[in-house]
């Protein structure tokens, strides 16, 4: 059927003048051998690569040459099978047979090798995800046997497979079903393998079979745009084609691993603060468009321009549950490099540098790891005293992206499941959505230096182990000049001691220099113009913060914090409406010298910013806050509700040996973590005298004032009960009646669907059956359907077509076949067209007229 | 194409969203295999079109109504280099019964060095088929890439109407002072002989060799004394394509048998593409063929072209028509006009009007006999 340009409208209208008969092309008939090349170097891809990647994470005993020559077999097997339809029916059914009496013989072995292929498994699963999953109960048998009968089991398993596999590339040729079945083990598994090269053996799959389904079209015969489209599959060499793309496909690949693999796969900053937006708006949507707090939840970078004013919902932001109850910090973002206007990460590169001695391990718990390794092993009562504690953490309207972790963190963050770190900063969930559910778990050993001291001087006491000169002890130190902040600093282990320290010890002590080299190099970095204004001011004001008693040789890491604490304290109102920095200005030059108000990211940029002018790595942070208040207010179940007025920023500095250390410098704040008293800092303040404070009595008559406000906020709002119940808490029982009605529709529009698409599938493939006769009966009797529902008379020459097709003894030509469907389709068209919408949709997907 | 390029951006979008949130090997391989794989489906593809032509032919160029004939179109490409999908836009034609069909023919080719395919078209009607190649389209492996190569080949199959002599004897019957109007014409004498340019249509045998060799153009020599002769045939080259056919086979039976009994005729239709009356000069079949061949090239007239009849001026004239309504308007008088038409309504006749209706091509033979019977009786 045709379109003749003089008659638009009629358009199952065919010529007059002459017929045209369908286009013959003498394709030529493939090399068989190509073929069957072909199909066994798909096939050859996918299984390998999929063996590969499974043995590589769950690594079997089982013997391996065995399994690689049967997998060889089989393969050919399958290939020969599938390949040659007359004599592949004979050789599947074969194969089902002897694969059937194969499992009735060697059944108890299969079971077995079942049983012990599952242990392993699981075992390494729980070594992956730090699950508790249990064992099966095996009886103890020999090795060998083990190896058997895991090789029987894995080979059945891999011949239904591979079976399975050859059928849908082989037979089939469906690009579809082979991604699925292809497609999920590397996601799933790419991540936990030692061999990530394995992908490019996927990918070179992947793009054969799209490359030779790209070649591939069907037979079919349309109209658009006026003018008729044949399509004819007259092209047998595809075999041809890939053996012809191998070559290229693996250059292509081994050009882009080897040449663009060379730098990060990381992707640029843009696209880093892009996904922070993206995914700060699907959480506000996720949330149902409750706001984020400005702080506490920054992702990759804190925007210090931004917070003119900040509200709090008083709405539960995270939940935790402790083995111990007490106030900590949970650290959520690190800010590492200050801009003048904002918070960023460190730049990956610069911490490459030190990433190589860190390997497998992470800078995150380095100070936990020395507490347990070194000072544990070397003296057992310490160990005694070595408290562990366990966190469960849930991020409820905070950030989903974000592992919130508490000081003194031992868990390895890189076991932490979906987790990835950000240099030595903090921790992120690389899903999507984030992780909402998370387990830490902490060494409650004292996070400041003076706890770490006391400790030390324990052991002193004892007698057992000369810890005091484990670290340079901060006490004893001066740091009065950069060159005794440099050698604090730059040698924090004696030569001495680590002498004496066995080999795991010394690789511990050797991180630990190198770290703490890195955080002088990295973390006391300031814009020039602020270092300049801030030393000069602490070179007029700073001794005002110093107690009288402490002469100037004897200003150790514990004064200079404290008197920047103190200074910093002092500084300002604290409100929760500062103002917006003006355009241009640095946030903590307006706010230390000439604002005098703001909330906590003001107080903590300024302290991290006078710590870094003198000399001290300090870094800016944000997170939560577990107070006293929250903690007495813990439920039944023993969780902790958070509201996000307790989101917090603050200072830390760090200090060998010990780690990064918190340094609380808002108004009104006071946390105690892990059972440390920060007060003491505080109270250390309390001594300056009052004389010595720069600005003025004002401004002590504004801190006392503005701690009165912070009575607000500090001490805690009273949350109301239903809003500290957490969204998860949702009685699933009301849901149940929502959620049936929900799957019933879902289930009716997908039976509607899938009925639709078989009633159209099987009419649009009339056009090409082999018997037109019967086709055209088939087309006639749908015709005749539509026009009885429309009240319509069938037109004559489909009447004498349907009675040529019945009673005639001549075949109805293509082109007779071909006008009662345009007609059909015609027909159908121009009813459909006068139909209102909700007819339409019965027309179509109801009574699948078309 | 636009499926594949659609799939394309989907997969890039894809890519570059896990990308986005999933950084990493997986999607950062993905994206890079998926941005470099394009550019190398593209450089492959044109060095595969390189030095790539087509080639349209036609086997047999002229053929029966009812015979296949076939249009051969090949690629010749130097390169073994893969093409995913050929794209052939062709145009089938008949300009006599105005019908034109344009067709996309995809084929899934390996590559072009061995591309080539038949396309059988069979004649149902008298006509020229022709067959036009408009553009061929070549798509790389990916479906994203496409080279367009204009063409302008065309091939063409004649199909005339069967030259099947009628089983009539003419009588030689001799009229006032002329000679009568069956028998052969001797040859022109100087006198009645006029110098003209040659047109499309003109028998080589009425060029004027010598004088074209003086004028450097070709000059015909055209003989008014058979124009004005005795016997001239009509085709009014308009209506609808049945008609037109019949006409036509009508048309070959009445030249088949007047050559065969060598007696000369004038063939006379408007062309409505060069608004003129083409008149020849027929002797033979093959001068028939010839003015036939010309006359198949045109489409034919949206109006009836009877009106031209007048300038006919011959005693006999057999007009062939599916417009007999329109003789009405005609002012012949020059001699007798038998008028042969497919159309079975009543016409106004005029005295010298000899009207034969209802002519099918299942009974032609029969009809153009009785007609012709009706003319002789006429004429005695």
């Amino acid at each position: 059927m045709r379109k003749i340009k003089n008659q638009q409208q009629n358009i199952y209208t065919e010529p007059y003048g002459f017929l045209l008969e369908p286009p013959e092309s003498p394709a030529k008939k493939e090399s068989l051998v190509l073929i069957l090349l072909n199909n066994f170097l798909l096939a050859s891809l996918a299984v390998i690569s999929t063996v590969l990647l499974v043995l590589s994470v769950f690594p079997l005993s089982i013997h391996t040459n065995a399994l690689w020559a049967a997998i060889f077999v089989l393969l050919i097997f399958f290939t020969l099978s599938f390949s040659f339809s007359k004599i592949g029916n004979i050789l599947i059914w074969g194969f089902i047979f002897f694969y059937c009496l194969g499992v009735y013989l060697y059944f108890s072995d299969i079971a077995q090798g079942f049983i012990l292929c599952v242990n392993q498994v699981i075992d390494r699963f729980n070594n992956l995800f730090g699950t508790d999953f249990l064992l099966y109960t095996t009886k103890t048998t020999p090795t060998h046997l083990k190896e058997q009968q895991c090789t029987l089991f894995v080979l059945f398993v891999l011949a239904a497979f591979i079976c399975l596999l050859c059928w849908i590339i082989i037979y089939k040729q469906s690009i579809l079903l082979s991604l699925i079945l292809t497609l999920p083990l590397p996601i799933l598994l790419l991540g936990y393998t030692p061999y990530p090269s394995l992908f490019l053996l996927f990918l070179i799959f992947w793009f054969l079979l799209f490359v030779q389904n790209a070649g591939k079209q069907k037979q079919r015969t349309k109209l658009r745009k006026g003018k008729w489209i044949h399509s004819f599959n007259t092209a047998s060499s595809t075999a041809k084609n890939s053996f012809l793309w191998l070559p290229i496909l693996i250059t292509l690949i081994v050009i882009s691993s080897f040449c663009f693999l060379q730098f990060s796969p990381q992707p640029p900053k843009f696209l880093s603060v892009w996904r922070t937006q993206i995914t700060d708006t699907i959480q506000k949507l996720w949330t149902g468009g409750s706001p984020v707090t400005s702080y506490g939840s920054a992702t990759d970078r804190a925007d210090l321009t931004g917070g003119g004013h900040i509200s709090f919902t008083g709405e539960t932001a995270l939940r935790i549950k402790m083995s111990t109850p007490s106030p900590l910090y949970l650290k959520g973002f690190t800010g590492s490099v200050y801009t003048g206007f904002s918070w960023e990460i460190l730049p990956e590169t610069e911490f490459s540098q030190i990433q190589n001695k860190f390997q497998e391990n992470s800078p995150l718990n380095l100070s936990a790891q020395i507490d347990q390794s070194i000072l544990a092993r070397h003296n057992s009562q310490f160990l005694q005293k070595i408290s562990y504690q366990n966190l469960l953490l849930q991020n409820v309207n905070t950030n989903q992206k974000t592992f919130y972790f508490p000081y003194s963190l031992l868990t390895d963050p890189h076991r932490l499941s979906q987790a990835s770190t950000v240099n030595d900063q903090h921790i992120h969930s690389f899903l999507p959505l984030g992780n909402s559910c998370y387990e830490l778990e902490t060494l409650s050993l004292g996070i400041s230096g003076k706890s770490r001291d006391t400790t030390a001087s324990l052991f002193l006491e004892n007698g057992k182990w000369q810890v005091e000169n484990y670290f340079q002890i901060t006490q004893q130190n001066p740091l009065t000049s950069p060159a005794q902040i440099e050698a604090f600093y730059r040698n924090p282990v004696s030569e001495e001691i680590r002498a004496q320290l066995d080999d795991e010890a010394q690789a511990l002590m050797d991180r630990e220099t190198a770290y703490s080299n890195f955080v002088l190099d990295h973390y006391t970095a300031l814009p020039d113009n602020l270092k300049k204004k801030l030393c000069h001011y602490l070179d007029n004001h700073f001794s005002e913060f110093i107690p009288a008693s402490v002469e100037q040789n004897e200003v150790t890491l514990d004064i200079v914090v404290s008197a920047i604490q103190t200074m910093v304290q002092t500084s300002g109102t604290y409100t929760l409406s500062p103002g917006s920095v003006p355009a241009g200005r640095d946030f903590v030059d307006y706010f230390f010298f000439e604002n005098h108000k703001g909330y906590c990211v003001h107080f903590a940029s300024t302290a991290v910013a006078f710590l870094r002018a003198y000399g001290i790595p300090a870094r800016y942070c944000e997170g939560y806050i577990v107070t006293q208040e929250e903690i007495q207010n813990m439920d039944s179940g023993g969780w902790i509700n958070i509201p996000d007025s307790k989101s917090h920023a603050w200072a830390e500095y760090y200090i060998p040996g010990t780690g990064w250390v918190p340094l609380e410098t808002t108004p009104g704040y006071s946390v105690t973590p892990n059972g440390t008293d920060t007060s003491s800092a505080l109270s250390s303040s309390s001594s300056v005298p009052e004389s010595s404070v720069s600005s003025g009595s004002s401004h002590s008559e504004e801190v006392s004032s503005s701690l009165d406000e912070n009575d607000e906020i500090s001490s805690p709002q009273t949350i109301p009960d239903t809003v500290s119940t957490p969204k998860n808490s949702l009685n699933f029982a009301e849901l149940i009646p929502a959620i049936t009605i929900t799957l019933f529709i879902l289930i009716f529009t997908m039976a509607m669907l899938i009925r639709r698409h078989i009633v159209i599938n099987q009419f649009r493939k009339l056009k090409y059956e082999k018997d037109s006769n019967q086709a055209l009966l088939k087309i006639y009797k749908q015709l005749s359907r539509f026009l009885t529902f429309t009240q319509q008379q069938v037109p004559d020459f489909a009447n004498e077509l349907a009675q040529k097709a019945r009673y005639s003894a001549h075949k109805i030509t293509k082109l007779e076949l071909l006008k009662l469907y345009n007609y059909y389709l015609h027909v159908t068209s121009c009813y459909e067209q006068t139909l209102p919408t909700w007819k339409k949709l019965l027309f179509r997907y109801w009574y699948n007229f078309r | 194409m636009v499926k594949y390029r659609i799939f394309y951006i989907i997969l890039f979008l894809l890519l570059c969203i896990g990308y986005t949130f999933l950084p990493g090997y997986f999607f950062w391989v993905a994206l890079v295999t998926l941005l470099i794989l394009p550019l190398i489906s593209l450089a492959l593809t044109l060095l595969a079109i390189r030095k790539l032509t087509v080639q349209l032919d036609c086997t047999p160029k002229s053929s029966q109504k009812g015979l296949s004939s076939a249009f051969h179109i090949s690629l010749i490409g130097k390169s073994h280099l893969p093409i995913a999908k050929i794209r052939v836009s062709l145009r089938t034609e008949n300009r006599l019964s105005n019908e034109t069909i344009s067709e996309i023919f995809c084929f899934s080719a390996p590559n072009a060095r061995t591309f080539s395919f038949i396309r059988e078209c069979t004649p149902l009607t008298c006509g020229t088929i022709f067959c036009h190649i408009d553009q061929i389209t070549l798509i790389d492996f990916l479906g994203l890439f496409s080279f367009n190569k204009p063409m302008k080949l065309s091939a063409c199959i004649e199909t005339f109407p069967s030259f099947f002599p009628l089983d009539l004897e003419f009588p030689s019957v001799k009229t006032e002072g002329n000679s009568l109007p069956f028998i052969p014409q001797k040859i022109p004498t100087g006198d009645s002989i006029q110098i003209r340019p040659f047109q499309d249509g003109d028998s080589l045998r009425s060029i004027h060799w010598k004088l074209s060799a003086k004028q450097e153009a070709l000059i015909v020599r055209e003989n008014f004394a058979s124009q004005n002769g005795i016997l001239s045939i009509y085709l009014d080259f308009s209506g609808n394509i049945q008609e037109l056919d019949c006409l036509l086979e009508a048309l070959g039976m009445l030249g088949a048998t007047l050559s065969a009994q060598q007696i000369p005729f004038r063939f006379l239709w408007y062309s409505n593409t060069d608004h003129r009356l083409v008149s020849t000069q027929i002797l033979t079949i093959e001068d028939l063929r010839t003015s036939l061949q010309q006359l198949l090239s045109h489409t034919p007239s949206v109006t009836p072209t009877l009106s031209y009849l007048s300038e006919v001026a011959t005693p006999i004239v057999i007009a062939l028509t599916c417009n007999p309504n329109f003789l009405s308007a005609i002012n012949f008088s020059s001699g007798k006009l038998l008028v042969l038409t497919t159309q079975t309504e009543n016409a106004i006749p005029q005295e010298n009007f000899i009207i034969y209706r209802g002519l099918t091509p299942m009974h032609l033979q029969n009809q153009l006999k009785e007609a012709l019977s009706a003319l002789q009786d006429e004429i005695k």
